[in-house]
């Protein structure tokens, strides 16, 4: 996967979740994800097609999913209500698109589609589709949350 | 929060994200704006507009059914005066350009909260 565009995504990430907390957010390290992802609660997930294509996916535990929605509300949640999983997707959506508009204005076909959110526990992802996944862990005032990319030159 | 003084003004806000439509809401009563409505699609900002006439829109692009670039056409061939602000997480300039070279007033990125609202307001309302 090529860090060109893989940075602008990461750098987008990190300062939406700072605005969204009013806080500072810290990166961990990026590792290649072999098999299925890591057991979480919460995962909003964006699809890129176009030039580049595959999916990005922001992964949190329950806890951590109400209190980030509960900080972009101004309210705090008790359970994952409509609005709160509304607010959830919109967060990832607001990630990827930024991203996603800095690497238009650099030349890069890119597209995403809705945002769709699933939850359960221990949901764990797993694709065959011979992506490669990155594994990006955030650590916000929220929480901690695992950025999940896999993306592919898309082959004519 | 304390409200700012500003223009008194009617608005429709249009986005099928609930987060998104309450966000907006906020901000644009505390500078003296007053709900005229809220819509969820491209249709249904069409059919409000017509029957709410608010003094300003902010219009989502992306939603399902209808999009917004579509239904900012769709009210402006009814109404040319009409005052809309397109509102997006995507900000790239291609799509910025397509959206003023359609008649939008302004075009303003997502987080709303982190924009300059108040200026953006008086300068539309003020053409």
């Amino acid at each position: 996967m090529r860090l060109d565009y893989i940075n602008p995504i990461i750098d987008s990430a990190v300062n939406v979740l700072a605005d969204f907390t009013s806080a500072p957010v810290k990166r961990g390290t990026m590792q290649l994800q072999q098999g299925s992802t890591r057991n979480n609660d919460v995962a909003a997930i964006i699809g890129i097609a176009g030039e580049v294509e595959g999916r990005i996916i922001l992964e949190m535990g329950r806890d951590t999913a109400l209190s980030m929605a509960g900080m972009m509300n101004d309210e705090q949640f008790t359970e994952l209500s409509p609005l709160a999983l509304d607010t959830l997707m919109e967060l990832a959506n607001v990630m990827v698109a930024r991203a996603v508009s800095a690497l238009n204005d650099k030349g890069y076909a890119f597209r995403l589609t809705p945002p769709l959110i699933f939850t359960g526990a221990n949901l764990s992802t797993f694709n065959n589709l011979s992506l490669e996944t990155l594994v990006i862990p955030l650590y916000a005032k929220a929480g901690d949350m695992d950025l999940n990319v896999a993306l592919r030159l898309k082959t004519i | 929060m304390q409200q700012e003084q500003g223009k008194q003004f009617k608005f429709l806000v249009v986005d099928d994200s609930e987060f998104a439509r309450k966000t907006l809401i906020k901000v644009l009563n505390n500078i003296g704006g007053t709900l005229a409505g809220e819509a969820v699609s491209g249709q249904d900002a069409v059919k409000k507009y017509n029957t709410l006439k608010p003094d300003i829109v902010f219009m989502d692009i992306t939603m399902p059914g209808m999009e917004g670039i579509d239904a900012l056409e769709l009210i402006l061939r009814e109404d040319r005066d009409a005052r809309v602000v397109m509102v997006s997480s995507l900000g790239h300039k291609d799509l910025v350009k397509d959206a003023l070279q359609k008649g939008a007033k302004h075009y303003i990125t997502k987080p709303a909260q982190n924009v300059p609202i108040a200026e953006i307001i008086d300068y539309v309302l003020g053409h």
